[in-house]
């Protein structure tokens, strides 16, 4: 608008011309700005650090709106004072204790593994890559007619500690479900984008060892809980010789799973190479129990707020 | 109206419950309809003596009308609650339809079986439990969900924040006094940083770490973990990792430090895209040498 | 206003003042004026039940024990980086001169009193975990209590494994004075105390245990049952209807003039975990008047709390109307749902629409007025009962099982001096700006105006 303003030429070539050199001439403006900016900085690195500091892009992610769940120790002068925000902490444990007793380590991880009924190939396949991933898997095939409570009791009675359902739609994977026994809680997540080993470009191959485990970006009280029963799920001690890491990367409600060795190349340099498979995890709903009460479950309006994330 | 001039208008111009199928069959729709076609036979309009058997509020009857009540079609149908017991209600029809055509009979008692089976399969069906929790997905919603997912991807840096992580780990000595997955050279400059820049405050730094991002975890080697390898093993696999990290230097060499590329320096953009590309190739060089190596460190065990 | 939350991750009671339009989930509104957590102990030993007597608070935990506590005020001490303080600051004007202001208030303390232990029994429902079809494991814990119509120093307590315990509160101390057995699972046990009569009635029901009226008699010995309900009659596909009842309340009897006198006379409401409204009227027969279904596919209910004022409600939640044909009542599905329905199953309100996230696993109306309501989501949210407007929302770090509240006085808050003005002056300022800017436009405007026409 304020060039059309300024420029009031009728003749074409002129008019770009102009512009041309106006364009021309912001551009060296902006190169010798960078240019002196850089060498300050060169001569005196806290003004870059002065200046990242200021400049800090405004993403989605650090424009989201404010969660109360959120373990508040970095923000001054929030809402609770703090006793309460001490209190809170120690609430957030009991809380996610009562849940996963993963805390002592006599009790490993021991993983009922199934479909859901009348599955298909997509599904097993699935379930194949699965029990690479997890630790002491079971897996089991579906039968029709047992009811899911009558499999809960089997699996207490020989000590599994989680059930893994992988649900399958019209010859595609489309979610997981994983129950904590003996006492629940349930997740239903959806999964999506899949990615299978052989289609990932420059994957390594796995070994036996355990990996150890990335979890990133679980802030909110629900967040951490879905946390919990990743790290409930995967063993506690893991086998560093393997140098392999899953990671379970949390933006904006969907959970990344993606596995990788590493390699640390100097103090301040890590090779990664991923090993596969990837896929996108999504919490859909969150009950108490084995699918008794809803604690919490997605509705598509809940995405109407782009800045509202609940993870 | 005599049957028949009713089943001249129905057959010939236009009926109500008539349905033509593509394959050139005709149905018909009528509720008292005992066989669902639709021919002279089995038309409830076009006879005047006809029954049929029909379900009600999970009760099964048998419905039957004659041309001596056609003039009261609210009283036309006469009905017979059917017994509970398959093979007495059969038994009830043949007494009702004595003396009618061989037709009804037949046609009845194989209807009455079919909504007895069809009443059988709808109690299995509440029976089972439903496992499954169907919600509907809009086009819209499906969309904007794989829109956002592509976005947060980006907007995760996934490698960026595993490699930082790993690293904090690392320099906070989670790994503990004798990492196994570090190279001895780099575990010396990773010490003797520590030691210049925080020689007391590293416990304190380790406490400050964990409050900070209460959502990782932190893995924190066993001490029967480090037993577990024997120190044959610990040897050979330090060896192993020297001659990679040689192989790694020489390849760095090589391609002059193009793998640096994915840390913050943003110096190295200018690179140019050659050099990327063949980022992935040496490091699976580098990761077959260690396939081949695997199996002799397993029998060491 | 004052609540009483209980917090099932620590077994917890969280004292809550707030005043009204307060909500923590946004930062800028009005904050709660203190949230502080009492009698602290470990989940197994979380409270399910409050009732407040007297000046004094009795507590049931879900470790089996029940306590008395006493209540005092005492007025609360701000400490000078208290956030109470910043809160009125930020809400009123944050450029202002840090003025403490303080509002006055009190918090509560407890002292403990007196303690009954042991009075749940977990092996009791082994069997009713084995049949049920939902739960693998039934813990025990108290599923109400109540003071006697007719003697308020008398607490009757029932557990989910079908234990009625009568307890006496004298000079501070709590005595356990007759423990009944009744058929296990119990979800309720709702006392009838729409009229004073000597013999205590209260019926109670479960999975698979159809709804019973019971009498305990004055001197509390003995209890007959003097009532059963009978199940519908079986559906369309000739299929048994299943029995789950999970909350009663009565409504007065019947005051026509056909009442047959040698049939008891007792009306009251149901709600069904197969989503059925019952009425019954002990006069029409041991089958339900009404049996309707209230929500699709079946869907669990699990809350009943009668609407009406605060006149027409008994102490213990009943409603002192006979009508059967006019009442409204509130119930909680096991979603997020927390609905009002009225009397012929039509849906009139949902509270909390959007807001709620997690089951209500708690609602109670109080005064006529207001609707507690406290669940998974670990919000605790009080709503304006007719208009189901929502009045406050405070987050409790934990899922909430009982919420109790002590009154509905607003705190108040002291206003600083002088600052009336000052905003006076803000608000004007702008609307100075505005004219011109009005002013500004027009001329532009009119010019546009006159520049089309000239073109034109």
């Amino acid at each position: 608008m304020s060039g059309k303003n300024e420029i009031n030429i009728s003749n074409k070539m002129k008019r770009q011309e102009l512009f041309a050199d106006i364009k021309d001439q912001k551009n060296k403006e902006r190169h010798t700005m960078r240019r002196q900016r850089a060498k300050e900085e060169r001569e005196n690195p806290e003004l870059k650090e002065k200046r990242l500091k200021e400049n800090v892009t405004r993403t989605i992610d650090n424009m989201r709106v404010y969660d109360e769940t959120i373990a508040s120790n970095n923000t001054s002068g929030g809402n609770a004072d703090g006793d309460v925000d001490g209190e809170a902490d120690v609430d957030d444990q009991n809380d996610l204790m009562k849940y996963f007793n993963t805390s002592h380590r006599d009790h490993p991880p021991k993983i009922f593994l199934t479909t859901n009924v009348n599955a298909k190939k997509a599904a097993y396949e699935f379930a194949n890559v699965l029990i690479e991933i997890l630790p002491n898997v079971q897996f089991v095939k579906r039968k029709f007619g047992i009811k899911l409570k009558e499999i809960a009791d089997m699996c207490n009675k020989r000590n599994f500690t989680d059930m893994v359902i992988i649900n399958e739609d019209k010859k595609k994977v489309t979610g997981l479900t994983f129950m904590h026994l003996p006492e629940g809680p349930t997740f239903y997540f959806k999964i999506s984008s899949y990615v299978e080993v052989l289609k990932i470009a420059g994957h390594g191959r796995p070994t036996s060892h355990i990996p150890e485990l990335v979890l990133n970006n679980f802030q909110t009280k629900l967040g951490k809980t879905v946390g919990q029963l990743f790290q409930s799920i995967f063993p506690q001690n893991p086998d560093f010789e393997g140098r392999q890491v899953i990671t379970l990367h949390n933006q904006r409600d969907y959970i990344f799973f993606r596995r990788h060795r590493y390699v640390f190349r100097d103090e301040e340099k890590v090779g990664l190479q991923e090993l596969g498979p990837q896929f996108t995890m999504k919490l859909k709903r969150l009950q108490r129990g084995l699918r008794e009460e809803t604690e919490w479950e997605h509705t598509p309006d809940m995405d109407k707020e782009k800045k509202k994330f609940y993870l | 109206m005599s049957d028949e001039i009713v089943w001249q208008v129905i057959n010939q111009s236009f009926c109500s419950h008539r349905i033509k199928s593509p394959s050139g069959q005709t149905f018909c729709r009528d509720p008292y309809n005992v066989t669902g076609l639709c021919t002279r036979q089995s038309c409830p309009l076009a006879n005047s003596k006809y029954a049929t058997v029909r379900s009600d509020k999970g009760r099964i009857y048998l419905y039957m009308k004659t041309p001596e009540r056609a003039h009261t079609p609210a009283k036309l149908w006469e009905r017979i609650k059917l017994s509970k017991n398959y093979s007495k209600a059969l038994q009830q029809i043949d007494e009702h339809l004595l003396y009618w055509s061989k037709f009804f009979q037949h046609k009845c008692k194989q209807r009455f079986t079919k909504l007895t089976q069809v009443a059988i399969t709808e109690r299995r069906m509440t029976l089972r439990e439903e496992e499954r929790h169907y919600v509907g997905v809009a086009p819209k919603v499906k969309r904007r969900e794989e829109n956002r997912e592509r976005k947060a991807l980006a907007a995760a840096k996934i490698e960026k924040a595993i490699e930082k992580e790993l690293l904090d780990r690392l320099k906070s000595g989670a790994y503990g006094d004798k990492p196994l997955n570090v190279d001895e050279k780099i575990w010396k400059k990773v010490m003797g940083k520590l030691e210049d820049e925080n020689e007391d405050e590293e416990l304190e730094d380790e406490e400050l770490e964990e409050e900070s991002d209460d959502g990782e975890v932190e893995y924190v080697a066993d001490e029967a973990n480090a037993d577990y390898v024997s120190v044959e093993d610990l040897q050979k696999w330090l060896a192993d990792s020297d001659a990679e990290q040689s192989s790694d230097e020489e390849s760095e060499s090589d391609i002059s430090d193009s793998d640096s590329d994915a840390d913050e320096g943003s110096k190295k953009r200018k690179k140019t895209k050659a050099p990327k590309s063949k980022r992935p190739k040496v490091e699976i060089e580098f990761e077959e040498e260690r396939e081949v190596q695997q199996p002799e460190q397993e029998v060491a065990h | 206003m004052r609540l009483l939350v209980s917090c099932t991750h620590n077994g917890s009671l969280k004292e809550i003042v707030c005043n009204q339009d307060t909500d923590t989930s946004v930062q800028t509104a009005r904050q709660p004026f203190s949230v502080k957590a009492h009698m602290v102990e470990d989940a197994n030993a979380k409270i399910s039940q409050l009732l407040s007597v007297g000046g004094s608070l009795v507590v049931a935990r879900d470790n089996g024990s029940v306590e008395l506590y006493d209540c005092t005020r005492v007025p609360h001490t701000v400490d000078s980086d208290d956030v109470t303080t910043d809160n009125i600051t930020a809400t009123t004007d944050k450029e202002e001169a840090p003025v403490v202001l303080k509002p006055m208030f009190d918090i509560t303390e407890f002292e403990l009193l007196s303690t009954v232990s042991d009075l749940l029994n977990d092996t009791r429902l082994e069997n009713a975990s084995k049949k049920s079809s939902m739960r693998t494991k039934i813990y025990d814990t108290f599923v109400s209590m109540h003071q006697l119509p007719n003697n308020k120093n008398v607490l009757l307590l029932a557990s989910k494994s079908g234990l009625v315990h009568i307890i006496s509160i004298k000079k501070n101390t709590l005595k356990l004075i007759k423990t009944h057995e009744i058929i296990a699972p119990l979800d309720f046990a709702q006392i009838y105390d729409n009229t004073n009569s000597k013999s205590v009635v209260f019926a109670y029901g479960g999975e698979e245990n159809l709804v019973k009226l019971v009498k305990l008699s004055a001197n509390f010995k003995e209890l007959t049952k003097i009532w059963e309900a009978k199940n519908v009659a079986n559906d369309r596909l000739d299929m048994r209807i299943p029995v789950w009842p999970t909350a009663l309340k009565f409504l007065n009897p019947q005051d026509s003039n056909k009442i047959e006198s040698d049939k008891l006379n007792y009306q009251f409401v149901v709600v069904t975990h197969w989503s059925h409204l019952a009425v019954y009227q002990t006069q029409h027969g041991r089958k339900p008047l009404e049996y309707i279904d209230l929500l699709l596919k079946r869907d669990p209910l699990a809350c009943l709390e009668m609407v009406g004022n605060e006149k027409l409600m008994t102490a213990a939640g009943n409603l002192k109307s006979s009508d059967v044909n006019d009442f409204s009542f509130v119930t909680t599905d096991l979603k997020k749902n927390v609905m009002r329905f009225n009397n012929k199953g039509r849906l009139i309100t949902k509270f909390g629409k959007d807001d709620i996230v997690g089951s209500a696993f708690f609602v109670k109306t109080v005064k006529g007025k207001y609707l507690l309501q406290g669940g998974l989501d670990r919000y605790v949210r009080v709503f304006d009962l007719e208009s189901a407007r929502r009045i406050a929302k405070v987050y409790v770090t934990g899922k909430c099982n009982n919420v109790l509240m002590l009154d509905d006085d607003e705190v108040e808050i002291p206003q600083p001096p002088g600052k009336g003005k000052r905003a006076q002056k803000k608000r004007h300022q702008p609307e100075n700006e505005t004219e011109q800017d009005v002013e500004e436009l027009w001329g532009h405007l009119e010019e546009n105006g006159s520049r089309k026409k000239t073109k034109k």
